[in-house]
């Protein structure tokens, strides 16, 4: 029985799931459920839908009554106080329902605006909670820690064996990341995969779920491969079948490090489980683990320093032990492995801190924005409440006068703003559950945003009701005191200026200048975060994007096993792209800047000398592929086909790296050693610095080796420059691929100028969010200036009118009611921007050479406000002027 | 007039339900209906002994119970008979026939 | 244990019980009984009404295993305990006697 839940009947679970008993909660939404399918059926789902959510709200707190030990059997004993309050409650809230049907308008506004600042902060915290508050899926997962390792130098597989052997506060495992292309299912295709240490399982704590873990002999050499698959994998290429235990599959390291021979070869791995579902150790998804060989003799063993160290406490550890304990013991260690003294600095990090932290800053500031919408919008409410309130002063004032007491009408008000809010929270609960699934989409790819983890669950429901509750507070008790401090005084009708208006006066007044000063913060936020937005996209990432269109091959075929038939294979390639019309240049390169991140090496100037040894990123290039981005050629040569196995080896290396080296000297000629391939080769020229890992981010040093003298990169991006349309172009680079060979997976196909721009969706993101918050703050702002002003204008009629009886000009009046409007504003905005000067340090780790006291985006921001806050002045103002004194001073 | 429903004859209860069920799935009280049916009114179980055998025998795994429809398109627990049911309602059939035999033998003896 | 009567909910529960067999979930009592009287009942309503009667002994109830689907949810399964029965039939029978006679009056 598979059923098939509306919106509202979501909402209704959740809400039964967080207001029932624990032990009950699965009973109850299991029999409602139930229910709601058979009404489903016969009343359609918006009727069922609606019934379900009635039901939900009433079910918790009727079994909680009846818990509290109401009589067993209804009867007309003594009816309780608690009976008396309800039924009390009840007539209130009929009452304010009869109000709120005659005033459609204000009801509709409240509940909308409260609506809306409600659902986009469930839409946001849904995503924080999704993304950084809940735990991660491991056992105790505050006793796993991170090692990571200090300077430049990274981790080898022998330097893990020797540390974890000597290491007693905690259990240590390593990883690293894998591509692979896999064949042996349905099609070849690249899979993002971890080698870790056979501990692995035992040491996050989390089984396979079909199969078994990895047992220790797996990471012996020599013994058969077996591999473990991701659940996802599992369920859409093997179709869940639990026989793919025992299932061949064959896994080639795609991203091999070229300098390693036999780096590139496929192997027959067993299937010998499935993992989690929602198994993402590092953050994202991968689709394959294979255990990690400890073999001394491989060179990997001892030279990729690319293993990142993850740790279990032991019982009664702490982390600050555990780093202790590294420092002893990489001294204890023979310096054989450069990468012990990486151990000896290393940071020990929490895992969830390591896991969310870079993410976290952005979110929790993107939390508090929202936040500040829902206060202003709390603001604006209020105001209106209190408007709304002082109309009804001798309404009120009657009930007091017959006898009402003040905490009887206070109640009558709490309660109306209850209704009010329950509406706006059901509203906003609607919006966002009807946003949620196209909010997701559209988050930035950094976040690790999974559509599981976000949910509108029982914790953001409790987190709105919270939200609620602050609203209820500030719309309803704010006004309540308000309005009935004044009461007695009251019933001689609004005509008398009474100590209750100016009070009341008072309170609006305090209302506007708060919103102006939270709608201040988040424009200067906005103004931030956008002003640095635009400076990313201004920056010069050392190479020019447009008109080049890329595309990544990943042959992954045994037929490409060897070195020869791949270089080959590129060749081939890029002579045909380059016979196309209108193609300027191509070449190709194995980890594009910008999509792939990239990979280092271990290099020395001076073999002889193991304190030498330093490391630098690397990337594998053929000729064509500078001109293709063009990327300037500073000095020396570029790359030729001359370049190639049996000549002389060269490589190039980049200004950063140069200037590391070389400080004062013609790099061009010197040589160096890579202690991996062991082997010279000669630099025959300096590149420009290209912004590789991120446009933010400061060029590091780099090497550029040519791929005719390299061991194999497997996977290879063809980039060429064509003024031709990239689409276009695009697709004839793809035909001329697979007309070299029509099995060759193409992993990635993109425009140039697309990537540049997909690396930049988080400060777009965020940008634009802000800039949402800070136009809805402007427009509310607005809106309470306005309503304010119009009100102290309605409430001083008479005055207004004896002055212009007196003489006083038109002009004078209006100047008058602007100048008040200007001390609110005035002092709004001073204490906005004062608040923003403390607070908008937290935004600096977003920004991106913009200070987080940018004084242009201060004024600005300050500058727009202060602007819409006075046009909006200016309708009251010019109705104070148009007030006629005869009928003013005859109401009299 | 229908003669009163007397308790059942004292282990009997178990071979009963395995018959009644042997015909086709029912639940509880349609397992007790369909028996004061066959026997004319003459035998009825109570629900008081009639629950705690069927959850017994379904813990003997002679029955199995699984939710289907009542006859309103309710999800009401049907129970039927399972293979270790069909082979232990034959060795009461034997047994029940061997002990009438026995019964009608002392009975008759002169 | 079980000396007050039963409540007009609580029979009217125990009846619809007995209709769906004798044991039964509480969403098809709530459907049986929606359905047999022609108005919506309250889940909730039926929810206390087994509670109650459990703790008085009128129903005794276990948690079903979840069915093996994905998705499928452990429901709390009622059965209708000797007393209950005793006791309907004593409702049954005081009200019938409060009916005997009057059938000229409804008689239309």
């Amino acid at each position: 029985m598979s059923i098939r839940f509306g919106i509202l009947a979501r909402a209704a679970r959740a809400i039964v799931g967080s207001t029932v008993w624990d032990s009950e909660a699965e009973d109850a939404v299991a029999n409602l459920d139930e229910i709601y399918e058979a009404r489903r059926r016969a009343h359609g789902s918006i009727a069922a839908g609606l019934w379900y959510l009635g039901q939900a709200l009433t079910f918790g707190p009727r079994l909680w009554l009846d818990r509290r030990g109401r009589p067993a059997v209804k009867d007309t004993r003594d009816r309780s106080r608690v009976a008396t309050w309800l039924d009390g409650a009840r007539a209130d809230a009929r009452f304010a329902v009869r109000g709120f049907r005659k005033t459609p308008g204000f009801t509709g506004a409240v509940v909308a605006t409260l609506g809306l600042a409600v659902a986009a902060n469930a839409l946001i915290f849904a995503v924080v909670r999704g993304v950084v508050l809940r735990p991660p899926p491991f056992p105790e997962p505050e006793r796993l820690a991170w090692v990571w390792p200090g300077g430049e130098l990274a981790l080898t597989h022998r330097t893990f064996s020797d540390v974890s052997r000597l290491t007693r506060a905690a259990e240590l495992t390593a990883f690293a990341s894998r591509a692979y292309a896999i064949q042996g299912i349905d099609r070849p295709d690249e899979v993002t995969g971890l080698a870790v240490s056979t501990n692995h399982f035992r040491v996050l704590g989390r089984p396979p779920v079909v199969g078994r873990a990895f047992r220790a002999e797996d990471g012996q050499p020599g013994r058969e491969a077996v591999a473990l698959i991701s659940f996802d994998a599992w369920q859409t290429r093997f179709g869940g079948d639990p026989s793919v235990i025992g299932r061949r599959i064959e896994l080639f390291t795609s991203a091999a490090i070229p300098m390693l021979p036999g780096a590139f070869t496929g192997t027959p791995h067993s299937v010998v489980g499935v993992l989690p579902p929602d198994y993402r150790p590092l953050g994202y998804a991968v689709d394959v683990v294979t255990p990690l060989v400890e073999d001394p003799a491989d060179d990997a063993f001892t030279q990729l320093g690319e293993l990142l160290f993850l740790g279990r406490l032991a019982p009664g550890a702490s982390f600050e032990q555990l780093r202790a304990e590294l420092v002893s013991v990489a001294d204890r260690i023979p310096q054989l492995e450069p990468s012990m003294e990486a151990i000896g600095s290393a940071r020990v990090v929490a895992f969830q801190d390591a896991v969310t932290g870079p993410v976290r800053p952005a979110l929790f500031v993107t939390l508090a924005a929202v936040g500040l919408v829902l206060l202003i919008a709390c603001a604006n409410v209020a105001s209106l409440m209190l408007a709304r309130a002082q109309g009804r002063r001798n309404e009120l004032g009657l009930r007091a006068a017959l006898g009402a007491s003040r905490g009887r009408l206070a109640r009558q008000l709490l309660t109306e703003c209850s209704i009010l809010a329950a509406g706006a929270g059901a509203l906003g609960l609607l919006i966002a559950g009807l946003l949620l699934p196209r909010l997701v989409p559209v988050l930035p790819p950094a976040l690790g945003a999974s559509s599981e983890a976000i949910a509108l669950d029982s914790g953001v429901l409790l987190f709105v009701i919270g939200a609620l509750l602050l609203t209820l507070v500030t719309t309803g008790l704010i006004p309540a005191h308000g309005v009935t401090g004044g009461l007695p005084g009251s019933l001689g009708g609004r005509r008398r200026g009474t100590g209750g208006t100016r009070r009341t006066n008072r309170a609006l007044q305090t209302i506007v200048v708060s919103e102006l000063a939270l709608a201040v913060m988040l424009a200067t936020g906005a103004g931030l975060l956008l002003k640095s937005f635009v400076r990313l996209t201004d920056v010069d990432a050392g190479f020019s994007p447009r008109d080049v269109v890329t595309a990544r091959i990943a042959p992954s075929d045994l037929r490409y096993a060897d070195a020869e038939l791949r270089r080959a294979l590129v060749r081939d390639v890029l002579d045909r792209v380059r016979a196309l019309p209108r193609v300027e240049a191509a070449g190709a390169i194995h980890f594009l800047p910008i999509a792939d991140g990239g990979p280092g090496i271990n290099f020395t100037t001076n073999p002889a000398d193991p304190e030498n040894r330093q490391s630098t990123g690397y990337r594998v290039v053929t000729p064509g592929y500078f001109d293709a981005m063009g990327i300037p050629l500073l000095a020396g040569r570029p790359l030729r086909d001359t370049d190639h196995q049996g000549a002389e080896l060269v490589g190039l290396v980049n200004r950063a790296l140069a200037e590391r080296l070389w400080p004062d000297e013609d790099p061009v000629g010197k040589r160096l050693y890579r202690t991996s391939g062991q082997a010279w080769f000669t630099v025959v020229g300096v590149m420009g610095d290209v912004r590789q890992s991120a446009v933010g981010l400061p060029p590091s040093p780099e090497a550029y080796l040519p791929l005719a003298q390299s061991e194999w990169a497997s996977a290879m991006t063809v980039v060429v420059r064509s003024p031709e349309p990239a689409v276009d172009m695009g697709r004839a680079v793809e035909d001329i691929i697979w007309s070299v060979d029509p099995q060759i997976p193409i992993t990635r196909s993109a425009a140039m100028d697309d990537l540049v721009h997909a690396s930049i969706a988080s400060p777009r993101f965020y940008g634009f969010l802000f800039s949402a918050f800070a136009v809805v703050a402007l427009v509310l702002g607005a809106i309470g200036v306005y309503g304010v002003l119009a009100f102290v204008v309605r409430q001083r009629v008479d005055e207004i009118g004896v002055r212009i009886a007196l003489g006083a000009t038109r002009r004078r009046i209006v100047s008058r009611e602007l100048a008040r409007a200007g001390r609110l504003v005035a002092l709004g905005l001073g204490i906005g921007l004062a608040a923003t000067l403390l607070a908008s340090r937290t935004l600096s780790s977003l920004l991106y050479e913009v200070s987080a006291l940018d004084p242009i985006v201060f004024a600005g921001a300050g500058g727009v406000l202060a602007v819409v806050a006075l046009v909006s002045a200016l309708a009251p103002a010019r109705r104070a002027a148009g007030v006629d004194p005869l009928v003013s001073i005859r109401g009299h | 007039m229908k003669p009163r429903p007397t308790d059942l004859v004292p282990g009997t209860l178990d071979m009963l339900i395995l018959k009644t069920l042997s015909l086709q799935p029912l639940h509880g009280l349609g397992i007790s209906r369909r028996m004061e049916q066959v026997t004319g009114g003459t035998f009825a179980v109570k629900p008081g002994s009639l629950f705690p055998a069927l959850h017994r025998m379904e813990g003997e795994g002679w029955i199995a119970g699984s939710w289907g429809k009542s006859e309103n398109n309710r999800r009401a627990k049907f129970y039927e008979l399972t293979k270790a049911g069909r082979r232990r309602l034959g060795e009461e059939k034997r047994n029940w026939a061997q002990a009438l035999e026995a019964i009608t033998q002392i009975l008759e003896a002169t | 244990m079980a000396r007050e009567s039963l409540g007009e909910l609580e029979q009217r529960v125990l009846l619809a019980m007995l209709h769906l067999g004798g044991e039964a979930y509480s969403a098809p009592i709530v459907l049986e009984l929606e359905q047999r009287s022609g108005r919506q009942v309250a889940p909730a309503s039926v929810y206390i009404a087994l509670r109650r009667m459990e703790k008085r002994g009128f129903v005794s109830s276990v948690l079903e295993e979840p069915e093996r689907k994905i998705g499928g949810r452990g429901k709390r399964v009622f059965t209708v305990m000797p007393g209950a029965i005793e006791k309907l039939r004593v409702a049954r029978r005081e009200l019938e006697r409060l009916w005997d006679g009057l059938d000229p009056v409804f008689a239309a």
